[in-house]
């Protein structure tokens, strides 16, 4: 039986050498992908739709009049694509594709070696960030709007790149550590950069003490899970048959709890939730979590699966 | 006067000897009927053995050699003890003789079962003696009053106030900061830091014992191995050393033959606990010619639970632990109660199972309480109920053997 959290590291790994190296032998995949392949690793095979959205030619940057010309056909076809990539692997993008979930992935795997706890939110403050990421993406597309059509200053472009840790964090893997400097040429420069400096730091520090801290915050997220309800791929629990031991809750990286408390419903796959199935490995009820691939089932939980996973032959495989 | 109290003394003790010898009489009786039912086999004979522990405390002491903690209840995390070089043994006790000893102090209507833990501390040796600490959750009413019925008896007491809300986070914090108190009182006793690693091995150790024993509940779903073994080699687990039992119970399992097979009506079994030597119920629901396919008894399925973490670090380890003793655990004391009695719905259709019989022990108060509601809920869902309340004692069995069989016809 292979074992879904290997292959997951797997097919993260690939992707992350795939998404931030692929450029230099001249993958291109598009200007729409649903993660954080962020354009500035100028390596990149691909670009993070976000970037795209938020520009002149591709997203919310234009005029109401070049809306309705061309351009705004140009958006539309943008958004097409992500549409499609978006409802084909769901959040999946998150969980087993984004280079930045990726990286986050592995600085948790460094902190479990070394021995060190999760930090804990309480439930109240789990449930206060939640809209961050909306408000946001709000954000990320009225700047452009107003830049398009009231008058904001250009060098308010691309608001979220230029705040966003992928765009400080990412181009290191390309040896290049250019975006950690401040942008003196104006004071409207020079502040979003010493606020994206902050960010990045803090980010940085969070990301270290808590699984996936960015992704709390992530406006794709947001966007990808606006549309989740046409995804291919579903979370699906049986609730009759689950005790509530609370295993998914805990392993979860985003400290999802409806997967444990939810008692009617069959969907469980909720706003926040990466796909990482983290859940369903460790759910010891049989068939009570599966992952669905429309009526399919592909993966789903077993007592049989758990004593693979969890238990070890040899003590010394024990003491990481 | 001198006289008389020398001479009231003796006679104590010699009741006391006498009731010492009918508590032996009753274990090996017990013993002995399982020995000889059709279905038996020599790897079988190792866990009878186990119950021959409880008359003869010497032996125990000689078997396991670590410190003992004896636990009430199921709430306790025993990969805590072991890690810290403990050998826990959860106390309970199934005999009908040791009441004498303990009915003079007790409520008439008391738990037969507390009856007889409490009994245990008037004999001149018992396991119960013999343990460094009693642990005590503070689960249902007779268990919360369990210290203070005993409290002359000297034995240190250690209580962890068991929150009674499972799926509220006050209730999982509150019993975390349990744990990691339970962690530094044990720290002190044994004189030294938990290790971690230590600790990881214990809960492997655990894991491969709840891999058995779901194996063994497999075997009994299917009708390999009747209800009775099962709850026997259960019951072991609660005083055995967990590596050992894990083996032997890999070794029957492996061996087990089940005797020409019939095609018995299956029956759930649900309620109040059930100990050896008080087997009275199961083994009278199998001769009115059904099998008990599964069961939530806390002395038996209820019992093991897997210990799943990813996060190695003491809190993440702890916090595991935590969730397993109480999130997992389905004792009728919680006030979310709902999913237990959905997971019973569950577990009667999916292994195609068409009654219950909802043993009741008088004055276990939780399940007499609970028994109604699911009386309806369960008749409600399209199956069969049969309420049995009774105690340890044998003079019922033909009236419940009456009410069983004419309880199998309406599962035909
Ligand atoms: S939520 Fe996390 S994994 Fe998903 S796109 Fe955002 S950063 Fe990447
Ligand atoms: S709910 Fe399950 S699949 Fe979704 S993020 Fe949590 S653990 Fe991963
Ligand atoms: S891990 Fe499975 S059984 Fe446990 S609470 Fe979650 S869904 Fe329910």
């Amino acid at each position: 039986m292979t074992k879904v959290y290997k292959l997951r590291f797997l097919v993260q790994s690939m992707s992350f050498a795939v998404l931030t190296y692929g450029g230099r032998l001249g993958l291109r995949l598009g200007h729409c992908l649903p993660c954080f392949t962020c354009p500035y690793v100028g390596s990149c095979s691909g670009h993070c739709y976000l970037m795209a959205l938020q520009r002149s030619q591709w997203g919310f940057q234009i005029s109401f009049a070049e809306a309705i010309s061309v351009w705004g056909l140009r958006a539309l076809g943008m958004f097409a694509g992500f549409f499609l990539l978006t409802i084909i692997f769901s959040k999946a993008w998150c969980g087993w594709i984004c280079p930045f979930g990726t990286l986050q992935d592995w600085i948790t795997f460094l902190r479990k070696k070394l021995g060190i706890r999760e930090s804990q939110f309480s439930w109240t403050l789990r449930d206060r960030l939640k809209p961050i990421k909306y408000i946001l993406l709000i954000f990320l597309i009225v700047i452009p709007i107003l830049i398009g059509n009231a008058g904001l200053h250009s060098d308010f472009g691309l608001p979220f790149c230029q705040i966003c840790p992928a765009k400080k964090l990412m181009p290191i893997f390309a040896g290049n550590f250019r975006y950690f400097a401040v942008d003196i040429s104006n004071p409207i420069t020079a502040f979003m950069s010493i606020v994206s400096l902050i960010l990045t730091a803090f980010f940085f520090v969070g990301m270290f003490f808590k699984d996936r801290f960015f992704c709390l915050f992530c406006p794709l997220l947001a966007l990808i899970s606006l549309f989740e309800k046409f995804g291919f791929l579903g979370l699906e629990k049986k609730v009759d048959a689950c005790t509530g031991c609370g295993n998914c809750q805990r392993v979860c990286p985003l400290n999802i709890r409806e997967v444990h408390l939810e008692k009617k419903k069959k969907n469980v796959l909720t706003q926040d939730c990466i796909l990482c199935l983290r859940c369903v490995e460790s759910c010891p009820q049989a068939k009570v979590l599966s992952l669905k691939f429309f009526k399919n089932t592909i993966f789903s939980s077993s007592k049989d699966y758990i004593s693979k996973r969890f238990i070890k032959k040899k003590r010394e495989n024990l003491c990481n | 006067m001198q006289l008389n109290s020398a001479e009231r003394n003796n006679s104590k003790a010699k009741l006391a000897q006498k009731i010492k010898k009918e508590i032996q009489e009753e274990y090996h009786r017990q013993a002995s009927f399982l020995r000889e039912r059709s279905d038996f086999c020599q790897e079988l004979e190792y866990f009878l053995e186990i119950f021959s522990l409880p008359v003869s405390p010497q032996k125990v002491k000689k078997r396991f050699s670590r410190p003992f903690v004896g636990i009430y209840c199921i709430q306790a995390p025993l990969e805590l003890f072991d890690a810290l070089g403990f050998h826990p043994i959860r106390l309970c006790s199934g005999s009908l003789a040791i009441q004498r000893l303990s009915s003079p102090f007790l409520p008439a209507l008391t738990c037969p079962l507390i009856k007889s833990c409490v009994g245990a501390f008037y004999l001149d040796e018992s396991i119960e003696k013999l343990c460094d600490i009693l642990v005590v959750p503070t689960t249902c009413d007779w268990n919360t009053k369990l210290p203070e019925m005993i409290q002359d008896k000297a034995i240190p007491f250690y209580i962890m106030e068991l929150p009674h809300i499972k799926e509220s986070e006050r209730g999982q914090s509150r019993w975390l900061e349990e744990i990691y108190e339970l962690k530094r009182f044990l720290e002190q006793c044994a004189g030294r830091r938990l290790n971690r690693s230590q600790l990881q091995i214990s809960v492997n150790k655990y894991m491969k014992a709840w891999q058995a024993f779901g194996r063994l509940i497999e075997f009994r779903r299917r009708g390999l191995i009747c209800g009775t073994w099962s709850i026997v080699l259960a019951n072991a687990f609660m005083i055995d050393d967990v590596e050992s039992w894990t083996d032997k119970v890999n070794i029957v399992l492996k061996n087990y033959d089940k005797p020409e097979g019939n095609s018995n009506p299956g029956v759930f079994l649900a309620g109040s606990p059930v100990f050896f030597p008080y087997l009275k119920i199961s083994e009278l629901i199998e001769e009115a010619g059904m099998d008990i396919l599964a069961d939530e008894l806390c002395t038996s399925e209820r019992l093991i639970a897997s210990v799943i973490y990813d996060e190695p670090s003491e809190y993440g380890l702890l916090k595991a632990l935590s969730e397993r003793y109480h999130l997992s655990c389905s004792c009728p004391t919680y006030i979310d109660n709902d999913r237990r009695l959905k997971n019973i719905l569950n577990t009667m259709r999916t292994y195609n199972i068409k009654g219950i019989v909802y043993h009741l022990l008088k004055g276990c108060h939780p399940y007499d309480l609970e028994s109604f509601y699911f009386e309806k809920v369960i008749k409600e869902n399209g199956f069969r109920f049969l309420k049995i309340e009774t105690d340890y004692s044998r003079e019922d069995r033909q009236n419940i053997l009456a009410r069983l069989e004419a309880f199998r016809a309406t599962l035909c």
